[in-house]
């Protein structure tokens, strides 16, 4: 792994200044609502997973999507993955300027801007790329082609998710050739997250939902390679299936990310990782029958994931019911018997992390609940930043 | 209006940077997603409520926590906003630098660090703020005398949506005699949002629902008067209840945000005002029943959105995709831009870095998202420096 590049190194200094009067605080004495990483407990997460990763075949690709943070990603490749997976370009350059190698964009970029900075990227890391369209491998190469560099390829699947990707092996088959056939690029096997497996909370019938996905999966691989299209690279899995998906022997990588700075939502399916991102927020007003908190949907983002619920919830309080979440409030239904006032600091259960990981600017990171560091949060929300600019003047 | 402040210019010169491409160019050849303002509606929305206010005894008070756009909060002074309303301190700051000098902070603010900035700003602007608690009486005016300011306070009323806020005039009264007594505090009057009714779509039964609330609002104002503690603002009202509230006797301002920017939810409740706020994104793959954008929960937000055309039933949002149903009689295919019309608005915005503005379908200016998420400690330490 190279030393972060100053883009990184000015980005956390920045925010070691919009924030760095926390440090050698207690938490809970940070201007809230604050999002706040445990150090320990992240380390734990990554260190459990590096221990399972003997007894698997697949290899780690460590996701970044979740927690857009530089740091989480070069703790991720210090505790075993051997590259990052990053869910927008922009993710990609970021995580090749804090020192990656090896970055995948597990998803399809089709905008020129994104396709011209994939291929640029392409110069300093090893990139790949998900298509699953034979006009979009075209417009990459050309891209790759221009850049002087070769992008990795991964055909992405439909393994039951229903989102992106080609739908049967015949398709699979067409675009393998397509990309086999254009300069600049380099087929190296296909992509297939199984996403709706972890929309199913039941262990049992997501299991069967996972296992049918993978079956799926290698026999589009099987049909490519009995059509001589060799498909080294198999990646798949999210922390709810990792470990079934990791011990299916065609797999060769696997690109989970929740497990590291975790939430309640992945924590109802996968509790052997701990919950390291929390929020701390104070109660602003105490009325007879409610707490309200200085957060909202404006922080936390979305209480519910597709359908289900993500559980925001107080810390210490976790069987106060919602009452309703506005923008900048959080309401809960407490009567006389909660002990919570105007003025108390809590910890906060985010629900679903990614979602308000967007929202910050920074990680307070605690250790032992002192905050020993700030973090900064990179790329921040859906632009770009900047980050074209960057790579186009060559910097 | 004064000037905007290098704070503010020097966002604008960011974002102009990080985004010159974009500028001149024209909507289906931008890097998606991004965040689309229309000049026209925009301009249309705010002559609309202004041509409105002409005819009210009430003034009106722009609320920017929809926007968060220093650029828009300008334009609405322009057409008539006496000041502009915020959700927290962070915002009220990037206003008053933006050269607005009535802030008001609706909402109660809790934190030493929060409560100091507050009181620093009232140093260079009419600064207020809501209560509805003691304590938070004694941590402003505590910050007020430390800052050598004055903060103008007034009480929450909860008009019926159960957030923050007293219910009645028993609690109002023990409240507005502290906040009097308060050294560093000017009882200013009370505040309701009736956020409750704009959960209402049926029109008739929303301005009934409005006039009840405001019947609460105007009565513990009433009694405040009564026992010598006058009103100088008694502030109300959303998007969805200004047609009623700005004409209802005792209320002296309105407080709506949406009229400006729009979206589906407040489009339900008040049509006349047009959608100026889009999220443009880019068809990333074509299916044969579906299409996937590069725009989802993490882009639009918690309340996801519709398109604006083609009419195309929601199928999920993820995290970074949409996906709508589509048939091949559909007739997009990949690298197509399209609009998504948020259902809600704040949402989106909040996630976003800068607002592609266009005038006539094209890209005549970036203008900044400030301030961008819940968390801003670096304007207290801006303040602080006295820079």
């Amino acid at each position: 792994m190279r030393d972060p590049a100053p883009i990184i190194t000015d980005a956390h200094e920045r925010v070691r200044e919009f924030y760095g009067s926390a440090i050698g605080r207690s938490k809970y004495e940070v201007v809230t609502p604050a999002l706040v990483i445990d150090r320990d407990l992240l380390v734990a997460n990554l260190a459990y997973m590096q221990s399972r990763l003997p007894e698997l075949h697949a290899r780690l690709r460590g996701h970044v999507k979740n927690h857009k943070s530089p740091h989480v990603a070069r703790l991720q490749l210090e505790h075993g993955a051997f590259g990052l997976c990053a869910a927008t370009v922009w993710e990609a350059i970021v995580m090749v300027r804090a020192g990656a190698d090896e970055v995948l964009i597990a998803n399809q970029l089709v905008n020129p801007a994104k396709r011209r900075a994939a291929a640029l990227l392409a110069r300093e890391a090893n990139v790949t790329v998900n298509v699953d369209d034979v006009d979009d491998a075209t417009a990459l190469s050309a891209a790759a082609v221009a850049a002087g560099t070769t992008l990795g390829i991964l055909v992405e699947v439909d393994t039951g998710m229903h989102r992106a990707g080609v739908d049967s092996p015949e398709e699979a088959l067409t675009v393998a050739r397509a990309v086999q056939a254009l300069p600049g690029l380099r087929m190296d096997g296909l992509s297939g997250y199984e996403g709706h497996t972890s929309l199913e909370m039941d262990h049992d019938k997501r299991h069967e939902k996972q296992a049918a996905a993978m079956r799926y999966f290698v026999e589009v691989a099987d049909h490519l390679e009995a059509h001589g299209v060799p498909c080294p690279i198999l990646s798949a899995a999210g922390t709810a299936t990792a470990f079934w998906t990791g011990a299916n022997p065609r797999i060769t990588e696997l690109q989970l990310g929740s497990y590291a700075a975790m939430d309640d939502y992945h924590f109802l399916m996968e509790p052997r990782f701990k919950k390291a991102t929390t929020a701390v927020v104070t109660v602003i007003s105490r009325r007879r029958d409610r707490v309200v908190l200085d957060l909202g949907k404006k922080t936390f983002g979305s209480a519910e994931v597709g359908s289900i619920a993500a559980h925001p919830r107080i810390f210490g309080h976790e069987s106060l019911k919602p009452y309703r979440f506005d923008e900048e409030h959080a309401t809960y239904e407490a009567d006389e018997s909660c002990s919570l006032k105007v003025g108390d600091v809590v910890d906060f259960h985010l629900g679903y992390t990614p979602f308000a990981v967007n929202y910050f600017d920074a990680y307070h990171v605690v250790e032992d609940r002192t905050v020993v560091d700030i973090w900064p949060i990179m790329p921040r929300g859906p632009l770009h930043g900047g980050l074209l600019q960057l790579l186009e003047a060559g910097h | 209006m004064q000037d905007p402040a290098p704070l503010i210019t020097d966002a604008h010169d960011r974002v102009r940077d990080h985004y010159r491409p974009a500028i001149g160019r024209a909507r289906d050849e931008l890097t998606t997603p991004a965040l689309l303002l229309d000049l026209e509606t925009l301009r249309a929305n705010l002559s609309l409520m202004e041509a409105g206010m002409r005819d009210v005894p009430t003034a009106l008070r722009a609320h920017v926590k929809v926007h968060k756009s220093p650029h828009i909060a300008r334009m609405e002074v322009e057409h008539g906003a006496v000041g502009v309303g915020c959700a927290t301190v962070w915002e009220a700051i990037v206003m008053a630098r933006a050269g607005i000098s009535d802030v008001f902070v609706i909402n109660e603010v809790v934190g030493p660090e929060k409560t100091r900035a507050l009181a620093l700003l009232a140093r260079e602007a009419d600064v207020k703020a809501a209560v509805d608690d003691a304590a938070q009486v004694a941590e402003l005016s505590a910050a007020a005398v430390t800052a050598g300011s004055t903060i103008g306070v007034l009480i929450d009323v909860d008009e019926g949506m159960h957030r923050c806020g007293v219910a009645s005039s028993e609690e109002a009264l023990p409240l507005a005699r502290r906040i009097a007594d308060a050294p560093g505090l000017r009882f200013m009057g009370l505040t309701g949002y009736e956020g409750h009714c704009s959960l209402e779509f049926d029109e008739t039964r929303r301005h009934a629902m409005a006039r009840e609330a405001m019947g609460l609002l105007t009565g513990i104002a009433t009694d405040l008067t009564g026992e010598g503690l006058p009103s100088q603002i008694v502030s109300a009202a959303g998007t969805g209840t200004w047609a009623v509230t700005s004409r209802y006797p005792g209320v002296t301002e309105i407080q709506p945000g949406s009229y400006a920017t729009m979206d589906g939810h407040h489009r339900g409740l008040d049509p006349r005002f047009g959608w100026a706020v889009t999220v443009l994104a880019t068809v990333i793959s074509r299916r044969p029943d579906r299409v996937v954008l590069d725009a989802g929960s993490k882009t639009v937000g918690a309340s996801h959105g519709v398109l604006k055309e083609p009419d195309l039933e929601k199928y999920r949002f993820d995290e970074e995709h949409s996906i709508f149903v589509a048939d091949d009689r559909t007739p997009l295919t990949t690298g197509d831009k399209v609009e998504i019309l948020c259902n809600y608005t704040p949402f989106a915005i909040g996630y976003f870095e800068a607002y592609h503005v266009l005038e006539e379908g094209r890209v005549v200016d970036i203008w900044p998202v400030m301030p961008r998420g819940p968390e801003s400690r670096w304007l207290l330490d801006m303040l602080e420096r006295g820079d």
